[in-house]
């Protein structure tokens, strides 16, 4: 059908548009150059937090909130992002980006409170202040303010807090935190729900005590001296047993806080409005400056940082809860002195880890030279670097967990790559110089990419790896079980609340082992479990911090887990927009204070 | 990833018509149709040049393990990432043009740091293996079920017809994507290693499946239409066994459109294949694969276009080389196309 | 014609039917397990059974079958979500909707894709290819042919990344892609679109140039064309007026073929510029083994090129009075 001469032809064609692409690339590629002016403009991370947590007086927690600087009200702020918030019930939030939306409109008896140089208050929220203990938190007394209504107008009373935590008892609340339902039956070692079944019945929770309007007293089955941290996981946020629409509840939450949901198209949009009957002198965080917000769902990080660095028409009064700037992006960001005023970075609360199985490796030397050899440099370059990754941890707690203590007992910070050479000698102390460790992992792209450095570093310094990639799907439920056959997997990790309590107990609590659970280690030491019972017992928060820091080390010492990334957030928001500020509890941006300039 | 089925039901009907001729027409001239063949095809230059670059590719595939020891880097040691100064931070070579330079002649992977040129050598290693295997045995239960259904006719046929038109109706990509890790989780427990080889066979039977349909169908038609002929007609009367009308009387009649056939399937399926890595269903690390390199390149080319130039060239020159000596192969079978 | 219809699509109805059963049984012999994700971080085993009862993962699997089944038509109720409207395809847990909705969703955006490209495709193609086959063998004619073959050789995801970065990156002649709705915005659906169009006709069109000009220059030989010349009709006149009209006939005829292998396209493309259509929709939910969405994607997606057939099996019978449906 053609003849040579056209095939010829089109064989020259072929080798010259080859030509003509790769000549194009001299122009095109390379990666070389921002390099060094990257590192320029940016500013390097603080391992923050540490003391700055604290819990305010009844003074801190009164409001209204004080004023931000040039702020002014009105306007349409719009907020664009991956996804739609799964929940909205307060009993199924348990994931940070539903909870930064939440905050708009629900409120939980306390709250935290950010000051402009990052320290981080728990104040009362719908509480008066942040509760009070006279035995070592086994009873807490909250004492609701005057003014709070819900958003039709009918007052907040203690029998709506005591309906909010009856109600998580209930068939379908099963994603959000269950420590206030475990310590509020009689057994907090049998099934909470066999011991009460919810309020759908009539039947009422009677360690939940409401004397009279505005006051409620929690009744524990034992020591929760950091109670009063718990209730402020919008996990224990308040409502209406008027409007409680059980499963419907999800998609249309009643408001308490300053908007109120217009609308909500599931995966697409959701309109916000100002409640009128928010009172701002009742609440110390919120501020309402915008009159609407218009939240969009369904947009890639690439496609948020690229309207972000494009700043047109709506956008340039957007910002994002959760999307980041996107990896391939963040050298060009850095680079533009004009982008970066509009960023905010800093360090969210979570931690990442590879778990080693200790119940499989019982010789420590060899868990110690499997951090040792670890290529945690390699690891962070390849997910984008510490600005779009994280900071390489060294600890189990996180910088922002209250007592956290910087160190760095495998000299990770000084050789991020590995040192292959002193693992080798720890592995020849162990009498093991080629142990074999089964390393499964979550066979993603970018996972599999981890698994060849990791390989590689590993050995290095003389082990043999056996990597098996797991589904993504069943992941947890593959590393779940207690004699599963895996010597290491990766694991993360953010604490519910800023305390050593939900940063450590129920990972290397030895007595909490069982299928499932999130003790992935196995790590069983009766000096560690004794630790934990004592700080467990510390009233005094910061003398507790100082207690959980030492289980910390102790667990270190052990080399249960190679710590990862203390993970950082760096994001861009639109040229209209002030107040844009990071939230360290929830690790995004905040929407709290935002104003249209 | 573009799937049998325009390309080949167009070649299909092109040789429909013609396949009678190749066997028959030829005897008068008193050479063998191969030789034949073989003369028109070496006075056809783009041929002869198409096929030394497909051969070369082949034997660049043979011969990975030698060229890259001659050249001295291997696919798998991460080189980016044990030398500083050859990644930036954020993973990106740090030389221009995606790190290319004496050392490493392709540059380097963008994050890990390893070799492009020796991944490039040994992932035609992956595609090529694969899109033989598949384009083999996929030719073959083709020429079994279009035989089949020809020869014998009647239920066999309908039962036949109606699989091959329900799985030629079908969204091919989508049920590969879909299927490949239901075939996979077929064979191991979630607790279980999935081995390299597992996912290199599921490839395989996946592509396989999708792929017979095309080739039956073909093949289906022409034997319907040989079978009417006298040459066949007379063997039966003779007494011929089935076998025998069908080894020796159909068969060699059929040999042109099945090899037209598996000419034109063979450059789909190394698209096929590669397509599959794209999406992040195909070969796994650290097996070298073009797929996963298209993966990387289209993650990375904001800041490092060049490393997506070296597989998609390669790529394009040889479904390019491949395709034309398809046409040459063709015309050399049938000179009639040739208008 | 009616009968003839009816009865397509009854057998439709049956071959979705059993590639249904089929593929539930693949998928759901496949270990997995989405209640993990519905319990909270510290998973008690007790609220993980509660889930798995809400999810109506404790029946046998017949049973699931037959709730599946029934719940196109009636609907379901899920203790844990509230209500999937009927037809409800099954419910994803991994992104918490129905399935049919999620579908729904996407689905502009697929058929604004392969829609456009087809335009693009059947116009281009054939432009080329009766340009080929009105200059046979001169320079036009060449650089069609050449090009045609280069084209068919070409991969959606190698040109589509590199045309992204030196239009969209490098020249910034056209916006990023991303899918504007077109009650929205039609400039901006039509200009954000563009560069995928182009990338996914890319493979086909060479196809359609081939085609279209051996189809011409068959169609020139035929007798009824020798006839209008014979009577003294242009050439111009001939080629313009009758020829085309029989080469269209096989050309749409492939087409119908090829819209199936243009569905898979488009996935790539979706895949290439992160667009929220079906295809993208089907990779995410084979990352995340979401089993419902997997089901309903592959039903659909079954269905629409089952009815496509049918649309263009009529569609012949329009353009070639030749063709009874019977």
């Amino acid at each position: 059908m053609r003849s040579h001469s056209r095939r010829i032809a089109s064989m020259t064609a072929v080798l010259a548009a080859g030509a003509l692409a790769l000549a194009g690339c001299a122009k095109g590629g390379g990666g070389g150059a921002p390099q060094s002016a990257g590192g320029a403009s940016q500013k390097p991370l603080e391992n923050k937090a540490v003391s700055a947590i604290s819990v305010g007086t009844a003074a801190d927690s009164t409001g209204p909130a004080p004023e931000v600087q040039g702020a002014k009200s009105g306007g349409t702020v719009y907020m664009i992002d991956r996804d739609d918030f799964s929940h909205l019930d307060p009993g199924r939030v348990y994931v940070n980006y539903n909870s930064s939306v939440s905050h708009l409109f629900t409120r939980q008896l306390t709250a935290y409170k950010h000051d402009d140089s990052g320290n981080i208050k728990l104040v009362g929220d719908l509480a008066t202040d942040t509760g009070t203990t006279t035995d070592n938190g086994k009873t807490w007394k909250f004492t609701l303010k005057d003014g709070l209504k819900w958003q039709d107008g009918t007052p907040i009373t203690s029998g709506d807090i005591k309906y909010s935590f009856e109600r998580l008892f209930a068939d379908f609340i099963t994603e959000g935190p269950d420590y206030a339902e475990t310590w509020l039956v009689p057994d907090p070692k049998k099934p909470f729900r066999d011991q009460y079944k919810g309020p759908y019945d009539g039947k009422e929770l009677d360690t939940i005590e409401t004397p009279d309007d505005k006051t409620v007293i929690f009744h524990l089955n034992g020591l929760h001296p950091d109670f009063n941290f718990t209730v402020a996981m919008t996990g224990y946020g308040a409502v209406p047993k008027a409007q409680d629409t059980k499963q419907k509840y999800d998609k249309q939450p009643f408001s308490s806080g300053p908007y109120k949901i217009v609308s909500h198209i599931t995966d697409k949009s959701m309109d916000l409005e100002r409640n009128e009957n928010w009172d701002p002198k009742t609440d110390p965080i919120r501020h309402a400056y915008p009159d609407k917000f218009h939240m969009e769902f369904g947009l890639q990080s690439q496609q948020t940082t690229e309207r972000f660095m494009a700043d047109a028409g709506n956008d340039k009064q957007a910002f994002t809860f959760h999307n980041p700037v996107a990896p391939e992006r963040t050298q060009e960001v850095l680079n533009d002195p004009e982008l970066m005023k509009r960023s905010l970075q800093g360090l969210t609360p979570f931690t990442t880890f590879y778990n080693i199985n200790t119940k499989r490796i019982t010789d420590v030397n060899v868990r110690k030279a499997i951090i040792t050899a670890w290529p945690s440099k390699q690891i962070q370059q390849l997910q984008g670097g510490e600005i779009s990754a994280g900071k390489i941890a060294t600890t189990v707690m996180s910088p922002t967990v209250l007592g956290y203590e910087a160190f760095d007992l495998y000299n990770k910070l000084q050789k991020p790559e590995g040192d292959p050479e002193a693992a080798k000698a720890l592995l020849a102390k162990a009498g093991n110089p080629n142990p074999t460790v089964v390393y499964a992992y979550n066979q993603t792209p970018t996972q599999e990419k981890v698994t060849v450095a990791i390989k590689e570093a590993l050995g290095k310094a003389g082990f043999k790896v056996v990597a098996k990639p797991l589904n993504a799907g069943t992941y947890y439920d593959a590393i779940g079980p207690v004699d599963n056959k895996y010597d290491i997997y990766w694991g993360g990790w953010a604490a519910d609340w800023p305390t050593g309590s939900t940063a450590i107990q129920p990972q290397y609590d030895g007595r909490l082992i069982s299928d499932n659970q999130p003790n992935y280690t196995h790590l069983n030491m009766p000096e560690i479990n004794d630790a934990i019972d004592k700080a467990n017992a510390i009233a005094d928060a910061a003398e507790a911090g100082k207690a959980w820091a030492a289980i910390d080390r102790q667990i270190m010492d052990q080399a249960a887990i190679v710590p990862e990334f203390y993970q950082t957030y760096f994001g861009l928001y639109g040229s209209g927009l002030g107040g844009v500020k990071f939230d360290p509890v929830e690790g995004e941006q905040s929407a709290l204070d935002i104003f249209v300039k | 990833m573009t799937f049998p089925s325009s390309t080949a039901t167009d070649a299909a009907a092109e040789s429909a018509d013609t396949a009678g001729t190749a066997g028959s027409g030829s005897a008068v001239v008193g050479r063998s149709p191969g030789q034949l063949m073989w003369r028109r095809f070496r006075r056809d230059k783009t041929g002869v040049v198409s096929a030394i670059i497909v051969l070369a590719f082949f034997l660049i595939a043979l011969l990975a393990p030698v060229i890259a020891a001659l050249y001295g880097k291997d696919p798998y040691t991460t080189y980016g990432q044990n030398q500083p100064g050859l990644l930036n931070e954020f993973g990106y070579p740090i030389a221009p043009n995606g790190g290319v330079s004496g050392d490493f002649w392709f540059g380097l992977e963008p994050g890990l740091g390893r070799d492009v040129f020796t991944q490039l050598v040994y992932g035609i290693r992956t595609s090529l293996s694969i899109a033989v295997i598949v384009t083999v045995v996929s030719t073959i239960i083709g020429i079994a079920m279009g035989i089949t259904s020809g020869y014998i006719g009647g239920k066999t046929d309908y039962v036949i017809g109606r699989v091959i038109d329900t799985l030629l109706a079908f969204p091919s990509q989508l049920f590969l994507i879909v299927f490949l890790p239901v075939v996979e989780a077929a064979f191991v427990l979630p607790e279980e290693e999935t081995p390299v080889w597992l996912r290199y066979v599921s490839i395989c039977v996946v592509l396989t499946v999708l792929g017979w349909a095309t080739i039956a169908r073909l093949l289906r038609a022409q034997v319907l239409s040989l079978r009417a002929r006298e040459f066949v007609e007379a063997a039966r009367v003779t007494g011929a066994s089935p076998a025998r009308v069908i080894f020796k009387e159909l068969l060699p009649n059929l040999w042109t459109p099945i090899i037209i056939q598996a000419t034109l399937a063979l450059p789909l399926y190394v698209g096929a294949e590669a397509g599959l890595g794209f999406l992040g269903v195909g070969m796994t690390e650290p097996t070298p694969d073009w797929g996963r390199m298209f993966q990387v390149g289209a993650n990375v080319y904001h800041s490092d276009v060049t490393y997506l130039l070296f597989p998609g060239v390669s790529m394009l020159i040889f479904v390019v080389a491949f395709n034309l000596l398809g046409d040459s192969i063709r015309d050399a079978f049938d000179p009639k196309t040739k208008r | 014609m009616t009968s003839y219809l009816v009865r397509r699509v009854a057998g439709a109805l049956v071959i979705l039917m059993i590639i249904s059963a089929i593929t539930f049984y693949l998928f759901y012999a496949v270990p997995r397990d989405p209640a993990r994700a519905f319990c909270g971080k510290i998973c008690q085993p007790e609220t993980l059974a509660l889930i798995r009862h809400n999810l109506g993962m404790d029946e046998p699997l017949f049973v699931q079958y037959w709730h599946w089944l029934v719940g196109i038509f009636a609907g379901r109720e899920f203790v844990q979500f509230g209500s999937c409207p009927a037809p409800c395809l099954g419910y994803s847990f991994a992104t918490q909707e129905p399935v049919f909705s999620a579908i729904v969703d996407r689905f502009p955006v697929t058929v604004s894709l392969t829609l456009g490209a087809s335009v693009v495709i059947l116009a281009f193609g054939i432009l080329t290819g009766m340009i080929a086959a009105w200059k046979v063998g001169q320079p036009l004619d060449k650089i069609a042919s050449s090009s045609s073959v280069i084209g068919a050789s070409l991969q959606i995801y190698f040109v589509g990344p590199l045309l992204a970065f030196y239009l969209v990156d490098t020249m910034q002649l056209i916006p990023r892609p991303s899918y504007v709705p077109i009650t929205e915005n039609p400039l901006d659906w039509f200009t954000h679109l563009m560069l995928p169009w182009v990338v996914l006709s890319i493979i086909f069109t060479a196809n359609y140039t081939r085609m279209t000009r051996s189809q011409m220059v068959e169609q020139l030989a035929e007798d009824y064309v020798r006839t209008a010349r014979a009577k003294g009709m242009s050439s111009r006149s001939v080629f313009f007026r009758f020829a085309w009209r029989g080469a269209m006939i096989p050309i749409l005829t492939i087409f119908g073929v090829d819209l199936a292998t243009l569905l898979g396209g488009a996935i790539i493309t979706e895949q290439t510029f992160s667009l929220h259509g079906i295809g993208e929709l089907a990779v995410r939910a084979v990352q995340n083994t979401d089993l419902p969405m997997l089901l309903g994607v592959t039903i659909v997606g079954a269905a629409a090129i089952v009815l496509l057939n049918i649309v263009v099996d009529v569609l012949y019978a329009f353009i070639d009075p030749r063709v009874r449906l019977s």
